[in-house]
């Protein structure tokens, strides 16, 4: 958590400059990494060695690690893949249950002791994680009904007179091409970068109001309950994002591999 | 399936936000290219917001 006072002990105010901590390793070269940098380093090597270890040797009988991997799996497949896709999803469930619980622990680092930042608040991580569902949903689309069928089916609604194509088309083509990566993006990136600047705003108070002079240090009890609050708040809010995200990826994914649009 | 519903929620919110943004931008350049103010950008997003309204019906309320 950054510092919630001032040097003088008075209150400040979080900025957006929580989102760009100076490099830490490597500096002034093109390798150079912030503390944001490892801390994805060490997530995404967490929930590697977890499924490395619930599934390298697995039993008929799950029991240990394999028990909490087959729940992590069946979790995404229950709620995700099968409501999305159906029996198409077989071949998209390692990439649908990687992106989910990838998504969930960069999520979570927002309110793990220590680390205090959710590594999906900085726009590069939303943004690749929606160019590779934007990639994955289009190439597929095209696989599956070719180039110009799918081009047609997304950019010429049917039922409508073609004269209107010259105005439908336009918003169409913006609207899957354009807005689907964006809003994905923007969707995670508002959400984790708002919970963070929430828990700050309420810890910062809380610390400000306390080390204050006379009566006003009562209220850094309600500021406290609230920064709590919000701290249990943002783990709904790590598991909500990313079942959006991953969601909203499969039923693009069965939009574009589908005859109807 | 569940799924569906999340998709044209989605959709549909996409499609009235493009409709009168890229319509919008269309008047707006061409205001810029005429050298007027405000003419052809409302214009554009009005246009823009029922075309979009359209789209919305006919993939989304037609068969419903």
């Amino acid at each position: 958590m950054p510092m919630a006072t001032d040097d003088d002990g008075g209150f400040k105010a979080p900025t957006v400059g929580e989102f760009f901590p100076g490099e830490l390793i490597f500096v002034g070269t093109p390798f150079a990494m912030t503390r944001i940098n490892l801390m994805g380093l060490l997530m995404a090597g967490v929930v590697c060695v977890f499924f490395v270890m619930a599934f390298a040797k697995p039993k008929l009988v799950p029991s240990g690690v394999q028990n909490l991997g087959e729940m992590a799996v069946d979790l995404v497949q229950k709620n995700v893949i099968d409501e999305a896709l159906g029996e198409k999803g077989k071949k998209y469930a390692p990439y649908l249950i990687s992106m989910f619980w990838l998504l969930f622990a960069f999520n979570i680092t927002g309110i793990l002791p220590t680390m205090h930042l959710a590594i999906s608040s900085v726009i590069a991580i939303p943004v690749m994680f929606a160019v590779i569902a934007w990639l994955v949903f289009n190439i597929q689309g095209v696989r599956a009904l070719g180039f110009f069928h799918y081009m047609k089916a997304n950019l010429f609604p049917p039922g409508i007179p073609w004269p209107i194509y010259l105005l439908v088309t336009p918003i169409e083509f913006v609207s899957t091409f354009l807005l689907r990566p964006l809003t994905l993006t923007i969707r995670l990136l508002a959400n984790m970068m708002a919970g963070h600047l929430l828990l700050v705003l309420f810890f910062s108070a809380t610390s400000a109001l306390l080390l204050a002079d006379g009566f006003v240090k009562i209220f850094a009890i309600p500021s406290f309950i609230m920064g709590f609050a919000f701290t249990l708040f943002e783990i709904l809010i790590a598991v909500l994002q990313a079942y959006i995200f991953t969601l909203l990826t499969a039923v693009y994914i069965d939009s574009a591999t589908s005859e109807e649009h | 399936m569940k799924g569906r519903g999340d998709e044209f929620v989605w959709s549909m919110v996409g499609t009235l936000v493009a409709g009168p943004l890229v319509w919008g931008l269309i008047g707006m350049g061409v205001d810029h290219l005429l050298g007027i103010t405000r003419i052809f950008l409302p214009i554009g997003v009005a246009l823009g917001f029922i075309t979009s309204l359209l789209v919305v019906y006919v993939r989304y309320g037609r068969n419903a």
